[in-house]
């Protein structure tokens, strides 16, 4: 049976129930509610960034769910090798959508959506000095020289000598 | 930390900085590691700074190594940087104010130590007893260092990898492991663990394995048919297979490169493995039922090509994801796709070139394998069929399923086949799209020049930038 799942900015979307379940949001909202053709609000989430995530969900819904047992995150790091192909595909949009895309995947509850977006932001980083992470993120550097002069003597022990 | 996340407003922050601190703290936790350093991000903004400085976890990573000479020197430089950035301390005294700031967040400890060099104090006893995962790294001449550390208390240990040269034993101290470290579920070894198989209780206890070395296949065997709750498998041995365990587990590695890899005569059955690699002796894949397989990746065969037809067609094993490097001729190749493998998703393709004595098995020059690259994208373009008449048709495209496929090409010397490969994906693309088969939704190839005789299934993978896209 579809579900009506409705966006911010006021557009509905019609999706396979096993679709929409992949968040637990949802899911717990469908088990509280029972059988109904009543939509569901998601006033967190806009038309575009939900197309996406429903997208992320058709392409996974055979996956096995989360079950909370898995290996430590620390685990995981180390055995699964980086972001599977299509994941990183889908995940290849400009920087706006991205932060959208994590946001919506924490609302939703949408965990390994979550990981696939996090861990993109964060190889992002990897390797980067402080101004290059600045200028990828367009982030200003507000420190004071004082201030930054204050972390790199607190830190003096990691500088290159 | 709240304060300053309220300073931004939306108009004017960056759209990174309009995450939720707990966000951005959870994408700094995946940041961390031994390859990375978390001194950036305090640098970047006030913001970073506040949550990196709160983030316990970011500091959880620390990698020590002696300095490679002078033991008693006092050391100027007490932690450098690697090009990757990551954090490699020379200090023993930083490692321990780098434990502190970690508080009480899981340690993972990486001990490098070349020289006779004295670690040990209160201080250090404590450290021990606070990691998660001990990699230790030690010389030939430093057994009393090891064990010295693995005798001591470590109750959260989860993970230990022993890399120890030489044939040091630890057997002895397997036994203290089993009581001081509770936890203990995965292990990486250089030393076969004899004693290892005379522990139940470390055995029922063991989810990873990987073992970088054998002293026969007997022991492996005895060993093997007790980790009943084994899922992560990698060995680089001989092993003899037993028929009826490993029924957990998920990932296989074989990484053999001399010794023969010896099946049960009846095969055996592996009812959860998702993922089988391969790096030598594809052979071995004779007798495996793996009826949940997903991802099967092929590396780096050297026997004779035209043996692996007919001992892959008699199995059963139908991945999704398919990773092939190297000497599978493509005509075999097309064989399996049109059969038993149709179904597959994904397809990765690693050609390399061998251009040194080491490729005296390798008969192929990077020219031939080329070729057989541009003959594969004919054959998933629905290129030429030959018949047995030798009549020449259009074709159907091999597999209908196929939503990625890349090439990644290995060599030394200038990128001059990419265009002529890149045209051939680009046909390949608006040709399945004539057909009206499944979109495909990533087609790329990339050009490495950074092959390493010894070492050339270990490439490294490029990043994402360096693929060049095709649709």
């Amino acid at each position: 049976m579809p579900v009506l799942l409705v966006t911010s900015d006021n557009e509905q979307f019609r999706v396979e129930k096993v679709v929409a379940q992949r968040s637990v949001l949802i899911k717990n909202m469908l088990e509280d509610v029972g059988e109904s053709d009543q939509p569901i609000p998601l006033p967190n989430v806009t038309a575009p960034v939900l197309k996406k995530v429903l997208e992320y969900c058709d392409h996974h819904q055979t996956d096995p769910l989360p079950t909370g047992d898995e290996p430590s995150a620390d685990e995981s790091r180390k055995r699964t090798t980086d972001i599977s192909e299509w994941d990183q595909k889908f995940i290849t949009v400009d920087q706006e959508m991205l932060f959208e895309i994590i946001l919506a995947a924490n609302y939703l509850d949408i965990k390994p959506l979550l990981d696939v977006g996090c861990k993109t932001v964060a190889n992002m980083i990897k390797g980067k000095s402080p101004e290059e992470i600045r200028k990828l993120f367009n982030i200003v550097n507000d420190f004071t020289p004082e201030e930054e002069a204050q972390i790199k003597k607190e830190n003096e022990w990691a500088e290159d000598r | 930390m709240y304060r300053l996340l309220n300073q931004y407003t939306p108009a004017i922050s960056p759209h990174i900085n309009k995450l939720p601190v707990e966000l951005l703290q959870y994408i700094f936790q995946h940041h961390c590691g031994f390859e990375t350093s978390p001194i950036s991000l305090l640098l970047v903004c006030r913001l970073w700074n506040a949550i990196a400085s709160e983030c316990s976890a970011l500091w959880g990573y620390i990698c020590y190594e002696t300095p490679p000479e002078d033991r008693n020197r006092p050391s100027s430089t007490p932690l450098r940087k690697t090009q990757e950035r990551s954090l490699v301390y020379t200090s023993w005294t930083h490692v321990i104010d780098a434990a502190k700031r970690a508080s009480n967040v899981p340690i993972h400890l990486k001990l490098v130590i070349h020289t006779s060099y004295d670690i040990f104090n209160g201080a250090s006893t404590v450290l021990l007893n606070q990691c998660r995962t001990l990699n230790l790294h030690i010389s030939q001449d430093n057994e009393h260092v090891y064990r010295a550390i693995l005798a001591s208390k470590m109750s959260y240990l989860e993970h230990l990898n022993l890399y120890l040269p030489g044939h040091n034993s630890i057997d002895g101290l397997l036994d203290h492991l089993v009581v001081s470290s509770p936890h203990l579920c995965s292990l990486t070894l250089s030393t076969f663990p004899h004693r290892l198989k005379e522990l139940p209780i470390l055995l029922e206890r063991i989810h990873y394995l990987d073992l970088l070395t054998s002293p026969g296949p007997n022991d492996q065997g005895s060993l093997l048919s007790q980790l009943t709750h084994l899922k992560y498998l990698t060995f680089q041995a001989m092993f003899l297979i037993p028929t009826g365990s490993l029924s957990h587990l998920v990932s296989l590695t074989i990484t053999s490169r001399t010794n023969v890899i010896y099946a049960s005569p009846h095969g055996f059955n592996l009812p959860m493995l998702t993922t089988l690699a391969l790096y030598h002796h594809w052979y071995c894949l004779r007798g495996i039922s793996a009826p949940n397989l997903k991802y099967l990746r092929l590396f780096s065969e050297r026997e004779a090509p035209d043996t692996y037809l007919t001992t892959m067609i008699k199995n059963i094993l139908r991945p999704t994801s398919l990773t092939i490097s190297d000497d599978l001729p493509v005509g075999n190749l097309r064989e399996l796709l049109r059969g038993i493998w149709c179904d597959v998703h994904e397809l990765h393709w690693k050609i390399s070139s061998h251009p040194d004595s080491f490729a005296s098995l390798h008969t192929r020059t990077m020219a031939e394998r080329i070729n057989n690259a541009l003959a594969l994208c004919a054959f998933l373009a629905g290129g030429v069929v030959e018949k047995g008449s030798g009549d020449v048709e259009e074709g159907n495209p091999l597999c209908p399923q196929l939503r990625c496929f890349t090439l990644h090409l290995i060599a030394y010397g200038s990128p001059t086949h990419v265009d002529e490969v890149a045209e051939a994906l680009r046909t390949l693309t608006e040709k399945r799209r004539q057909h009206g088969m499944q979109k495909l939704e990533s087609v790329k190839c990339v050009w490495s020049a950074n092959y390493r005789p010894n070492h050339g299934y270990d490439v490294i993978d490029p990043s994402h930038q360096e693929w060049l896209e095709l649709e």
